[in-house]
């Protein structure tokens, strides 16, 4: 008798996960739950953090919950062409402009002008509106202040590329490999706008003996130099100041002629919830999530409108090239790294 | 198993007759051909060979091969030997607190392998507590990124299943022959050298291979502290990112190949060489020959050290887990549980309870239908289901899920984008595990039961329901649970297989640990391990002393 008690027992306990169960799965699926609360699906090349400081805020406002997969921007770009058939995500937060423009051109994305990007200029937007820019990053020349004292003493900081060139850096420098990193990419591809490809080629050839290392990743330079493994480190601005942020002794120079990261955000075609990307696209190109994700990112906003954060160095007050033609440098990419590789 | 005197089309006849037994019989057929036949197929025709000369010729596909030879290696050598050792002090010495490191073997179950990564990161990463510590006390700068984290990391997060494997055959040696070498003059390290090792070996051996194959297979620890070490499954995850299946697979059937080998020598050698009958029974006879006070000493020492460890490594989790920012801002706080926990943006802790739950039952259900059929009905194909059956547990996890993502993503059935992938990815991993001991358990219950029972007038449910399944009712539970644990943990299955919706928990924890929110990362692992616990709770209050959970 005590089996068959224990057993109507397990038996309802069976019930009853199996209706939580199905309830979590019609909950997931979005049939319970008024359609104008379905969450929207975002793909985040932010840190998720930044991510979902935004979210949160854009939450409060429209009442939208969210999913969120933090991908880096190779990965979120594969996933997103793989899952054209059936798209997963409504939303793609962040990463270069180039990455968006492949995107574009691979036919995944949805074409929108939100009114709010009116004051975005025209070389940071797609004209089309299949991507729109949300921050701005510069290619910066990062030193460590300490490492240069004790081998340079009061020498002035080289102001230009040019004068990387100069023999007393010898394996004192760290960039990553412009044939394969988007971060050194940016920096030739700049260089090869000014100057014409020839020019640049050789340029680069003259530095080759000065760089310590070219490592795989983006931001290792400056990690780098900041733990004094070597003296200065080539990355993108924001890097060095949320590295310097941190405390560690880096001084930050941009120097004439150098390229800038648009970063973009972009919806995707016949994503599961496309008229909540339309209003995150607006929300995202109000003043607020600029504020968050540029005081975190020491990027700078494309918008007027979002002040410069604290610690944070105006691109407008810099020499940036801002012709930088990110779509020229698109186009050139594979014969620029293709060039570039055959240089040792 | 019965031999079937009657010819294959005999047996089908009768299975004809027995229209319930057809429908199971059917739908395993099925399932196991949709599910592990098929991506195997798929997996193989999708390289050419241009991928095989790519993989052959890149020297660094070749380093990655010989990288994660070298450190699955290692790894296991380390993880077995500390294991033996563990289980050792525990069987053969007088030390004290042996509950306790019980206890603590148990602990690293409960959470990912990439818990490990994550509480070495925070202990010995860059910026990590011991790191600092001793940055600013000795000027060492520490960096253990590449093999050796890797090394150490993976000695620690396998040595309990080394632990547990050599724990059952050391149980299994019958004290009475080390009684024996003794009164014949075998002391100490002799008799522990001729008697207690040679008896174990078998066992330690298969603990090396099954930690060799997990080491072989992990992706989450590579990927966070590998550095520049490239190891093979973070190469198949690239390639898979790069959108080159092709390439992916020819490195997935790499993978397997050890695997497979592995696979086939615990069957044929060891089973066969085997000096004790591994039952996991304790053996009864005299009382053990136990070890001198010295070595108990240093046992304990040993032990202590491991803990020690251990301990650390959770203690670590739940510090940063719980404050701030640990290290530069010890405030207590709830807030990060509350955001990547408990809020409905981050659903990835509710995720993995439910697929794991519901994986974990359709695993035992399905390994029960499996060894019913198998032990109890004639029906021809009986041997090719079997192998099907037992086949993905020699399978590495990564590449399971690379045959599901290769398979579903294209062809006739699509499936990529769906919770589906991800429960049918955990299935199958623990179904094998499940057939096995059910298939054993039938094999304990006496048919004549069954046929006495047929007799007296219950048709086949009936006796099903009557008689069988509550003789088998311990091993269903026990295999329920083991399967819900190692679901809540896996990552390398799953990995290619998550959707922005069907984030899980273990997926979590990597991604924000790679990315350096150690808090968030802190924050899920805790979640995780408290849903663990607390499932495990609820499983214990139901079915009380029938179920061996929280005894150590």
């Amino acid at each position: 008798m005590a089996r068959r008690k224990n057993n109507s027992s397990i038996v309802a306990i069976a019930v009853i996960a199996v209706v939580l169960i199905a309830g979590f799965f019609l909950y997931k699926s979005g049939v319970l739950g008024s359609k104008e609360n379905k969450k929207i699906t975002v793909y985040s090349i932010f840190q998720e953090e930044d991510a979902r400081k935004i979210l949160d805020q854009f939450k409060a406002e429209t009442g939208i919950d969210y999913d969120i997969l933090r991908l880096p921007s190779g990965e979120a770009v594969a996933r997103v062409q793989n899952e054209a058939g059936n798209p997963q995500a409504d939303f793609l937060m962040g990463g270069p402009a180039d990455s968006h423009e492949v995107l574009k051109q691979a036919g995944v994305l949805e074409a929108y002008i939100s009114q709010n990007a009116a004051d975005v200029a025209a070389n940071h937007k797609d004209p089309e509106g299949y991507w729109t820019g949300f921050y701005l990053n510069p290619i910066a020349i990062g030193i460590n202040e300490e490492r240069w004292k004790t081998l340079y003493g009061d020498d002035p900081y080289p102001q230009t590329f040019e004068e990387l060139l100069d023999a007393k850096f010898e394996g004192e420098i760290g960039m990553s490999d412009p044939a394969t990193s988007g971060t050194a990419y940016t920096a030739v591809a700049s260089l090869a706008q000014v100057w014409g490809k020839d020019k640049m080629l050789e340029y680069i050839d003259q530095l080759l003996p000065n760089l310590k290392e070219r490592p795989k990743s983006g931001i290792e330079p400056i990690q780098k130099a900041a733990n004094g493994e070597y003296t200065i480190g080539i990355t993108f601005l924001g890097d060095q100041l949320k590295i310097k942020a941190k405390g560690n002794p880096i001084v930050s120079i941009v120097p004439e002629n150098a390229g800038y990261e648009v970063g973009g955000l972009s919806i995707v075609k016949n994503g599961p919830n496309t008229e909540a990307a339309k209003k995150l696209m607006d929300f995202m190109l109000t003043d607020q999530p600029g504020i968050i994700y540029t005081s975190s990112a020491y990027s700078v906003s494309v918008k007027a409108s979002v002040p410069i954060p604290d610690g944070g160095i105006d691109i407008k007050e810099t020499n940036y090239n801002a012709n930088y033609d990110l779509w020229q440098a698109a186009a050139d990419r594979k014969e620029l790294q293709d060039a570039l590789k055959d240089l040792k | 198993m019965m031999k079937e005197k009657k010819g294959a089309g005999e047996s089908f006849k009768r299975l004809l007759k027995d229209p319930s037994s057809l429908v199971l019989v059917l739908t395993s057929f099925i399932f196991l051909i949709l599910f592990v036949i098929y991506p195997l197929i798929v997996i193989v025709f999708t390289t050419d060979g241009s991928d095989w000369s790519t993989f052959f010729t890149k020297p660094r596909y070749g380093t990655a091969l010989l990288n994660t030879i070298v450190s699955s290696t290692l790894s296991a050598l380390t993880a077995t030997v500390f294991g033996f050792i563990y289980a050792y002090s525990i069987h053969y010495s007088n030390i004290k607190g042996k509950k306790f490191f019980r206890f603590i073997a148990f602990l690293p179950l409960l959470a990912p392998s990439v818990m490990s990564g994550l509480a070495f990161l925070l202990l010995f990463g860059r910026g990590g507590f011991i790191s600092q510590w001793l940055r600013s006390n000795f000027g060492v700068e520490l960096d253990l990124y590449g093999l050796p984290g890797l090394w150490i990391v993976q000695t620690i997060s396998y040595f309990p299943l080394a632990y547990m494997t050599i724990t059952s055959v050391l149980r299994s040696i019958s004290p009475n022959l080390e009684v024996a070498a003794q009164n014949l003059g075998a002391r100490g390290f002799k008799l522990f050298r001729t008697i207690t090792l040679k008896l174990a070996l078998p066992g330690v051996v298969n603990a090396f291979l099954l930690v060799a194959i997990n080491c072989f297979a992990d992706f989450g620890n590579p990927k966070l502290i590998g550095g520049n070490y490239s190891l093979l499954a973070v190469e198949i995850y690239g390639e898979i990112i790069n959108n080159e299946p092709g390439l992916a697979s020819v490195m997935g059937i790499i993978l397997v190949i050890p695997a497979l080998l592995v696979f086939w020598l615990q069957n044929k050698v060891l089973a066969k060489g085997s000096y004790s009958t591994v039952t996991g029974k304790p053996v009864a006879g005299l009382n053990r020959v136990t070890t001198s006070k010295r070595t108990d000493w240093l046992l304990f020492l040993f032990n202590s050290l491991i803990s020690l460890m251990i301990i650390a490594m959770f203690l670590i989790t739940i510090l940063y887990a719980f404050t701030r920012n640990f290290g530069r801002d010890n405030t207590f706080t709830l807030d990060h549980l509350q955001k990547v926990v408990f809020s409905s943006s981050s659903p990835a802790v509710m995720n993995s309870l439910v697929l794991s739950l519901i994986s974990a039952l359709l695993a035992v259900g399905l390994g029960l239908v499996l060894s019913y059929i198998i032990t109890r009905k004639p029906f021809p194909g009986k041997k090719a289901l079997d192998f099907s059956a037992v086949l993905p547990i020699a399978l590495p996890g990564t590449f399971v899920g690379l045959a599901l993502i290769v398979a579903f993503s294209k062809g006739p059935i699509i499936l990529q984008g769906s919770a589906i992938l991800i429960v049918i990815a955990m299935l199958l991993k623990q179904m094998p595990v499940s057939y096995r001991g059910l298939t054993a358990a039938f094999k304990q219950v006496d048919k004549s039961i069954e046929e006495a029972s047929t007799n007296l007038g219950a048709n086949s449910n009936k006796t099903l329901g009557t008689i069988v399944f509550p003789m088998l009712q311990k091993t269903i539970v026990a295999n329920f649970v083991y399967a819900f644990m190692k679901n809540m943990n896996t990552l390398s299955t799953i990995i290619f297989l998550i959707t922005p919706k069907w984030v899980v928990a273990a997926v979590s924890i990597f991604n924000y640990a790679e990315t350096g929110t150690y808090y968030w990362a802190a924050a899920v692992a805790v979640g995780l391990m408290g849903a663990t616990l607390g499932t495990l709770g609820i499983i214990k209050l139901i079915f009380r002393d029938k179920v061996k959970i929280f005894d150590f």
